[in-house]
């Protein structure tokens, strides 16, 4: 299989949400020795599609997360062998996100982690109900731009600043840009909190870093 | 239906797997009387038609009663009628029929099994701020388009009508020529079924002229569509409109179309409105005594009337309104006593076999909460009541004063949740999703699972109307509310949507019997 015809093939799977097809396909890629990173670029491009046609009201959530699931079957063999290569993606930059400690909602932010990543983020998702020393100690250690909290509870809310007063103990605060999201969550809370910003939705989400970054 | 350069707001509804609304749906069980109630309203009724009697001002009906066992009396018009009569003819009269719009094909079975959503109909177009205008011919037009791209409107009223809708350079032309080019639009507006039944509506001078002619000129045109008498028997496009006037009266041209459809074997509307506190008693019961009344003397009329060989079908009906004593305004049909009383007359049509048409609407002048809560309070109810015609899409005004298209599609919208909430609940292994929650297990997801994309299009009506946005994105679009949404998805509809044109052949047909006509009327 060419090249071309494979990153074509790819992309159609994560399209249509083919989960059997996408892993097979990106070990064949690894086999056939094609650059794991122009690869890549055609999943994230097939991903930024169906982010949009979510958005417009094309498709369906489900899908969209599936759509996403059938990407991370591919991208984790592709990013074990970029590791293996020594070669850096050149992601916009690095996400690290959790649902605060106390709060076990998950769906929207694994909407914002499938947009971020269609988007060409690194992502690093520490899951749901994470202790404010586990978002410390992953900023400290992974050094990333940008760090996301969810929240859905008001009550969990709370620990937005909380966090935000631990990167400031930690002198961490400088060096990483904080956004909050959640259903009930505005810029209000952005503002009370200490963060730099929050997400509406996903959509918004994937602007908000973008600007964070100063990547428009 | 949808045209290539309409970009569906409707997406939803071509996915794979999600049917395009549903034709109508399974009447509901809900009972407002029991079955001795019923039997009691059953005796009231026929004791009024033995003592009391109705006034029928026509002689070839009034002879046809006497021959069938009826104490008539000529002078006074006045008909007794016998309980036995009545049975007879409650017994012989068929009670369900398909009706049908331009396509035979696409016709919709009437009986006590289904309910459908119908659109009404009013002589004025209503601004959403509640002002009124006289409609035109583009009016017309316009109301058949957005009611045509509604999903889950079954059967379209004449939107608007009258005088004013004829066009312009049509006005000096004979009166039943107008008629039938009005109707030939219809037909090329149309796909869905047309309920085409109150007269007035068509053409305001039908009251003043000749109403047989104009029963038998419809009929004729309806034939020329069909292609024969009996191809349209089989799939009517219309139905008489037999209504008597409460307390016990019925108007001559009522009685000249009733005539003129029983001929034919073609089907009925038979039945009342007496307004509860002026044309009908003040208690519901007595409401709907008299209104069993009339509407049996109607079905008595039909079954007498009719030819033997093919027995007109009746549907029956009841427009009952409250006359409210406060504002001495009526019908007030979107009141708690109209609705009630609308939905009972389901258990009684129902106790008789015969399917029944209610007419809710609200009497709110504007497009406010007040029109969207009777609308769909009063609508629920008469859909769960099990009533099998509901003339209430689109209204607005009380006594229907007009049309509003952007009733109409918000409308369109409580007819999808309702024909959701009537669909119910299935109950099988599969939905039952006991090996999908074990593989999911506690804290898991159901959103990627394969189960989940197999059944949330079936199991979830998706709203193109309503908004459940988050707040953030709905202040994003617009800010707007739900009348705003409507104004907008009318103007896309009026904008992007044409109904497929009608078929060369029958157009053919029609154009060639309005031609006859016209020469008809030149030589006359």
């Amino acid at each position: 299989m060419k090249k071309e015809e494979l990153i074509k093939k790819l992309y159609e799977a994560v399209k249509d949400g083919f989960i059997e097809e996408s892993g097979p396909l990106a070990e064949k890629s690894v086999e056939l020795g094609y650059d794991p990173i122009e690869v890549m670029q055609g999943i994230t491009s097939a991903l930024k599609e169906v982010g949009a046609d979510f958005n417009d009201g094309r498709i369906f959530l489900t899908e969209l997360m599936f759509c996403g699931e059938t990407a991370k079957e591919a991208m984790n063999i592709l990013t074990k062998e970029i590791k293996r290569q020594k070669k850096t993606v050149p992601y916009l930059g690095r996400v690290v996100i959790g649902t605060v400690a106390g709060d076990i909602h998950d769906i929207g932010k694994s909407l914002v982690v499938a947009m971020l990543v269609a988007e060409g983020f690194e992502v690093i998702d520490l899951g749901i109900d994470i202790s404010d020393e586990t978002f410390i100690d992953n900023v400290r250690l992974l050094k990333p731009n940008v760090l996301g909290l969810s929240a859905l509870v008001t009550t969990t809310m709370l620990k937005f600043r909380d966090i935000v007063v631990a990167l400031e103990d930690a002198d961490l605060r400088d060096k990483v840009k904080v956004i909050i999201g959640g259903a009930l969550v505005n810029m209000e809370h952005a503002e009370t909190s200490g963060a730099d910003t929050f997400g509406s939705d996903a959509i918004d989400a994937v602007i908000k870093v973008r600007a964070l970054l100063d990547l428009d | 239906m949808i045209n290539s350069g309409f970009k569906p707001w409707i997406y939803w509804y071509s996915s794979p797997g999600v049917k395009s609304g549903e034709v109508g749906i399974k009447a509901g069980s809900y009972r407002f009387l029991s079955d001795s109630q019923v039997k009691d309203l059953d005796y009231a009724a026929k004791e009024i038609l033995r003592r009391t009697g109705v006034k029928i001002p026509n002689e070839i009906c009034l002879g046809l009663l006497e021959k069938a066992g009826a104490t008539v009396d000529f002078k006074e018009q006045r008909v007794r009628i016998p309980a036995s009569l009545v049975d007879e003819a409650i017994k012989n009269t068929p009670k369900s029929f398909m009706f049908g719009g331009r396509d035979a094909k696409k016709a919709i079975k009437i009986d006590t099994e289904h309910s459908y959503f119908v659109h009404g109909i009013g002589p004025y177009m209503i601004a959403t701020d509640g002002s009124v205008r006289n409609s035109t011919a583009r009016d017309m037009q316009d109301a058949y388009r957005v009611l045509e791209a509604c999903e889950n409107v079954d059967v379209a009223g004449i939107p608007v009508g009258g005088t004013a809708s004829t066009p312009e350079d049509e006005m000096h032309l004979p009166l039943t020529v107008r008629r039938l080019r009005k109707y030939l639009m219809m037909l090329d507006f149309m796909e869905k079924p047309v309920d085409t039944s109150r007269t007035y509506v068509i053409d305001k001078e039908d009251e003043a002229g000749d109403i047989r002619q104009a029963a038998l000129d419809q009929i004729q045109m309806e034939i020329a569509v069909r292609g024969s008498l009996e191809e349209l028997q089989k799939t009517p496009m219309s139905l008489g409109f037999n209504e008597a006037v409460s307390p016990l009266m019925y108007l001559p041209r009522n009685l000249e179309k009733l005539l003129v459809y029983a001929e034919h074997g073609l089907p009925m509307f038979i039945g009342s409105g007496p307004m509860t506190n002026a044309t009908g008693p003040a208690t519901m019961a007595g409401t709907l005594s008299l209104w069993l009344a009339e509407t049996l003397t109607g079905l008595v009329l039909g079954y007498l009337a009719g030819n033997p060989d093919y027995r007109p079908p009746a549907l029956w009906m009841c427009f009952t309104g409250l006359f409210d004593q406060l504002t001495a305004h009526g019908p007030i049909m979107g009141a708690p006593e109209g609705v009630i009383v609308q939905s009972a007359c389901a258990d009684i049509a129902h106790f008789y076999g015969f399917s029944i048409r209610g007419c809710i609407g609200s009497p709110s002048k504007a497009l406010d909460p007040q029109a969207g809560y009777e609308t769909g309070v009063g609508l629920l109810t008469s859909v769960m009541a099990g009533v099998n015609y509901h003339v209430s899409i689109g209204t607005v005004g009380p006594g229907e004063v007009g049309v509003s298209l952007e009733k109409i599609v918000l409308d369109n919208e409580l007819a999808g949740y309702i024909k959701r909430i009537m669909r119910g609940i299935e109950v099988t292994e599969e939905t039952l999703a006991v090996d999908v929650i074990d593989e999911v297990g506690p804290g898991g997801t159901f959103l990627i699972h394969p189960h989940t994309r197999k059944w949330f299009r079936k199991e979830q009506y998706f709203p193109s109307l309503f908004d459940r946005r988050k707040y953030e994105d709905w202040v994003r679009r617009g800010k707007k509310n739900a009348v705003q949404r409507a104004e907008e998805r009318v103007q896309e509809i009026l904008r992007d949507y044409w109904p497929e044109p009608l078929d060369k052949g029958i157009r053919k047909r029609i154009e060639d019997h309005v031609k006859m006509i016209e020469k008809r009327m030149a030589k006359s």
